[in-house]
Parts: C-alpha cells; sequence; structure tokens
C-alpha cells in the first residue's frame, strides 16, 4: 500500500515537472559629482542596479528590476543605501492572451524626449541620457491577429485607477498605434504613434487631445549608422515649443571611445511646463570601455526656472551577469 | 525591332538562370525549411578572444528569422525579427519595440543586421555575372551579386563557391561606395543526409584589420516552427 502511495506520489511529481531558468545582471556605478552652487558642492555617491529574470520555459516569469543608491560622505546625513524598485512584475501567457501584473516600465510612441503619447510611463530625461519611469499596472495584451494588437491597461498614479487601452497595428513598415486614456474616471485622452523605418532614417510622430482640445504634437527622426547615432525631435504646443537634438559617436579615433551630446532647448519663452521631464539643456558624455569596465564623464548643464546646474560626474561601470537553469 | 525582342528574350532568359543558380546555392547551404539553432557571436580584438553573445535561433525561409538572446545575462530576452525587409528589435528591461534598417550592425559586431538575419540570398540579391576562376589555390565559381532594392545592406556582394558542391568558399562584401569591406570565411561546416549540422564562419573587417568576429551554429534542429513566433506580438512572448 505504502509503495504504491510513494509510486502515485512519484508519477504526480514527474507529471509537474517544470523547466526554469534564472538570469541576474546588474552593475556598480561610483560617482563624483560637482554641483555649481550648492554649500557643500562636491557629492560622491555610490549606485548599483539588480535586473532579475525568473522564467520557467512554459509561460510565466518574474522580473525585478532593483536599483539603491547612497552617498560615500562620511559626514553626509545620506549615506545609508537606499533601495528603489523600479520595476517587479510578473507576466504569463495564455494562447494568445499575455498578462502582466506588478510595478513596471510600459513604453508606449517612439519619442526619444517628448514622448506625450505616454500618459502612463514616458521616458525623462536623467542627465543627459534618457530614462523610463514605472507604475503600478494590471497590463493584459491580446494578440488579435499577427499585425494587430489589443491593450488593456489598469494603472495607479496616487492611489487613483486610470484605464487605457491602446489598439497596435503593424504593416511593413509602418507601425501605428492608437491610444485612449480615461484618466481618474474622469479625463479623457486620446493619442496617436506613427513610425516609419526608412533605409536608415526611423521617422516617428505622436501626437495627443485631451477633452479640451488641447492638442501636442512631437515629430522627431533617428538616424542610425554603423558608429553613429542622431536624433532630432521638435515638440509643438500650444504655448511652448522644444526642440531636441542627439548626437553619438562610437569608436570616436580608438575603438571603444563613445561621444555623446544632447541638448533640448525651448524655443519659445514659456519654459513652466514639462520642466520636471525635459530639464537638461546641454549634457556631453564620453565613455570607455575596458574589459568589463565602463568609464564615463559627464558634463551637464541643466536648469529649472530661473536656477541653472553644472554637473560634473565620473563614473565607473561593471557589469555581472548570471544564468542557471535548474529542474524540478 | 526583332534585334531588340531577341536580347530582351536572351536578358530576361539569363537572368532567370542566374538567380536558379543563386538560388541552388542558397538551397545547397542553408536548410530551406524551417529549423531551429543556437548561435554563438564572438568578437576577437588584438588577438584576444571576447565573451560570447549566445542566441537562440528559429528560421523559417525564406524570408523570416528571430533570434533571442540568452547570454550574457545582461542581455537575455532581448529579441530581434526579421520579416521580410522590415526588422524589428525588442528590448526587455525598457519594453521598448524598434525598428532597425538591415545595414545597422547587430550588437555593435562586425556583423549587419542582415548578415545575422539573412540565409536566402535569393530573397533579397539577383545574380549579376558568374565565372569560373581560382581562389587561393582552388578551383572556385566566383559569383557577383546586387540588390534587389536599397534596403539591403550592401550594394554588391561576390561569392565564391565550390563548382561540385555550390557550397560557399569565401564571401566579400562592398558598401554602397563601391568599397571592398568585409570578407566572410567558412571554416568549417558539416551536413548530415544534405542537411546542416554545424557551421563556423568569420568576419574579418578589411577597413580595422585587428577585428575578426565568428559566428558559431550549433545544435541545429529541424522541426516545426508555429508562424506565430514570426510576428512584432508574439515576440514579447519569447524574450524571456
Amino acid at each position: 500500500m505504502k509503495v504504491s502511495i510513494l509510486f502515485i506520489y512519484l508519477i504526480m511529481i514527474s507529471s509537474m515537472i517544470i523547466s526554469q531558468e534564472f538570469s541576474i545582471s546588474g552593475d556598480v556605478e561610483s560617482n563624483f559629482f560637482y554641483i555649481e552652487g550648492l554649500e557643500d558642492d562636491c557629492i560622491t555617491g555610490l549606485t548599483g542596479s539588480v535586473f532579475f529574470n525568473y522564467y520557467t520555459i512554459d509561460n510565466f516569469s518574474i522580473v525585478a528590476d532593483l536599483e539603491s543608491e547612497g552617498s560615500l560622505s562620511s559626514d553626509s546625513s545620506t549615506d545609508i543605501m537606499n533601495i528603489v524598485v523600479k520595476q517587479l512584475y510578473m507576466n504569463f501567457f495564455i494562447e494568445d492572451f499575455i498578462c502582466y501584473i506588478g510595478k513596471k516600465s510600459k513604453r508606449i510612441g517612439s519619442a526619444e524626449w517628448f514622448n506625450i503619447s505616454n500618459r502612463i510611463t514616458p521616458t525623462f530625461l536623467d542627465q543627459g541620457s534618457r530614462n523610463n519611469s514605472s507604475i503600478g499596472m494590471v497590463d493584459i495584451e491580446y494578440m488579435f491577429t499577427n499585425h494587430i494588437n489589443i491593450d488593456l491597461i489598469t494603472y495607479f498614479p496616487d492611489t487613483k485607477i486610470n484605464i487605457a487601452s491602446s489598439v497596435t497595428m503593424s504593416f511593413l513598415y509602418l507601425d501605428l498605434d492608437l491610444n485612449y486614456y480615461f484618466e481618474e474616471m474622469e479625463n479623457h485622452y486620446t493619442a496617436i504613434n506613427l513610425s516609419s523605418q526608412l533605409d536608415r532614417f526611423n521617422i516617428y510622430c505622436e501626437g495627443s487631445i485631451n477633452e479640451d482640445y488641447d492638442i501636442k504634437l512631437s515629430l522627431g527622426t533617428t538616424y542610425g549608422g554603423d558608429t553613429i547615432n542622431i536624433t532630432t525631435e521638435v515638440l509643438y504646443g500650444e504655448e511652448n515649443y522644444y526642440g531636441g537634438f542627439s548626437f553619438t559617436k562610437s569608436n570616436l579615433f580608438i575603438d571603444n571611445l563613445t561621444f555623446n551630446f544632447s541638448t533640448l532647448h525651448s524655443i519659445s519663452d514659456n519654459t513652466e511646463e514639462f520642466w520636471d521631464l525635459y530639464s537638461v539643456d546641454g549634457a556631453v558624455s564620453i565613455s570607455y570601455m575596458y574589459k568589463d569596465l565602463l568609464f564615463t564623464g559627464y558634463f551637464n548643464r541643466s536648469f529649472g526656472g530661473d536656477e541653472s546646474e553644472y554637473i560634473l560626474q565620473n563614473e565607473v561601470d561593471f557589469t555581472l551577469g548570471l544564468i542557471t537553469s535548474i529542474y524540478f | 525591332m526583332k534585334r531588340y525582342i531577341l536580347t530582351i528574350l536572351i536578358f530576361l532568359t539569363t537572368q532567370l538562370f542566374s538567380n536558379d543558380l543563386l538560388q541552388e546555392i542558397d538551397n545547397a547551404f542553408f536548410p530551406v525549411k524551417e529549423f531551429e539553432f543556437q548561435l554563438e557571436l564572438n568578437e576577437t580584438k588584438n588577438g584576444k578572444i571576447g565573451k560570447p553573445v549566445v542566441y537562440r535561433t528559429y528560421s523559417y525561409p525564406p524570408d523570416k528569422c528571430i533570434l533571442i538572446a540568452k547570454k550574457p545575462a545582461i542581455m537575455a530576452g532581448n529579441s530581434t525579427l526579421r520579416i521580410n525587409d522590415t526588422i524589428f528589435v525588442y528590448t526587455k528591461k525598457i519594453d521598448k519595440m524598434s525598428q532597425y534598417s538591415a545595414k545597422v550592425a547587430f550588437n555593435g559586431s562586425l556583423f549587419t543586421q542582415e548578415d545575422i538575419l539573412n540565409s536566402m540570398f535569393s530573397h533579397f540579391y539577383s545574380v549579376e555575372s558568374s565565372e569560373e576562376v581560382e581562389y587561393h589555390g582552388r578551383d572556385a565559381l566566383k559569383v557577383t551579386l546586387v540588390g534587389k532594392n536599397r534596403k539591403v545592406a550592401y550594394k554588391t556582394l561576390i561569392f565564391y563557391v565550390d563548382p561540385q558542391t555550390l557550397i560557399p568558399i569565401a564571401r566579400e562584401y562592398f558598401s554602397y561606395s563601391g568599397k571592398l569591406i568585409k570578407r566572410i570565411t567558412i571554416d568549417e561546416v558539416t551536413y548530415k543526409d544534405g542537411l546542416l549540422t554545424y557551421l563556423k564562419l568569420t568576419m574579418h573587417d578589411l577597413i580595422r584589420t585587428n577585428i575578426t568576429n565568428t559566428a558559431e551554429f550549433t545544435n541545429i534542429q529541424y522541426k516545426s516552427v508555429p508562424k506565430k513566433y514570426f510576428t512584432k506580438n508574439y515576440m514579447k512572448v519569447l524574450a524571456r
């Protein structure tokens, strides 16, 4: 009898064999900031990030994207390392449905800076380079056909409930997204994205309109060469016009040396709106890769309102990686 | 008038036979049916070998292919899909989908997107000329190809293939300015029952001569691959 039970138990266990994999990657950076105008104008910091990805071969995965930051100064009051959860979500697939639950970045549209069609987690500038915000959401994607995707997202900024839906279409060289946002269950926004690849140029357009017929439009193009990347983008709003330009050259004079310059300018006088997102007006960075080490030097000039600040930053990154498969 | 018609007929017949030749070269080298394999890319700079990048790859000839990065961990899940002339790249960490040109370097390597994602040249190039030549002391068939449109990565390609088996010995790549920029040599290739089982090739940069990239095709399995794998929507499912 005991042998039979054990046998049945073993069969049950063996029928639940699931192959699984982990991947962990991360980096550690030491930073030195010089910010003009501060009483203690030199700040040293240490930041690190870990991207953890667990998945079963079949249909389930968990992603955790964590970041920590702190000061290295001995007399600093902020020398305790803070851990920030940038993303933490699980996703699973059933037939033609993909479901994401948790805090994550949702990428909508192609714009580098003026990501106006994305009302959920728009991209923003962080010391000259683009970054993504994240938010708690339940996102269900349905693959309607090979070319059409339907997306329903419920997201929760400041404990309020927002709902968004989008239809993504892809035909030959043209990608088209139609997005509708119902924010705090009362405000409506409609947004559209169009993008197309023409040879080495990616041309894109984002537009949004709210219930007061406030129209915003951003237009951009990216040129992708073997060692050169150039992006230009403009934002047109009712009262403000912005222009952005970015130039990146890798293998500058020698292999592994990369130069980046990006700038954003307000073309109109009104600089109040969008300032939190588009505050850097000039950033230069040079990075050099040696084996697994990436040395980067930044110089940023940014200003918000009447203030302006210069940031000089050095950074040394190294990455770590691990992939492990386990079988139950 | 008759002379013109005759010239056109001769031209069309030559084109037809030439393109049959390219299709034969494609079929002799790479499988014409769908298959799955592991691709490992290595870079050698100044004699030092870098860390390999490993991809799980699904191919659906003639024009569909998807690569999912497995190693190193920092790239795991990033995917590249080719559907005919259109190339999509999905970056898992930031949930970003972008379109790329076939001419752009594949993850900063010497290979272009097209070199990695194209196994059927007859779909994107046509034969301009072919002749028997001697290549590095052995008989070879030299086949010159030109792009069917300007979306392809190279203006001209020259194939050197074995005249008997039609298996490539080397390929030379010319930029749109007409300059010879890269050369691929086939280091090792094995077949079983007429089907490719292993391939190793090396891309030589003829401008920066201190850099070479190798691509190794291993664990090749001939099995049915669902057609939905080759859609932009399903990339997110595979990107793990």
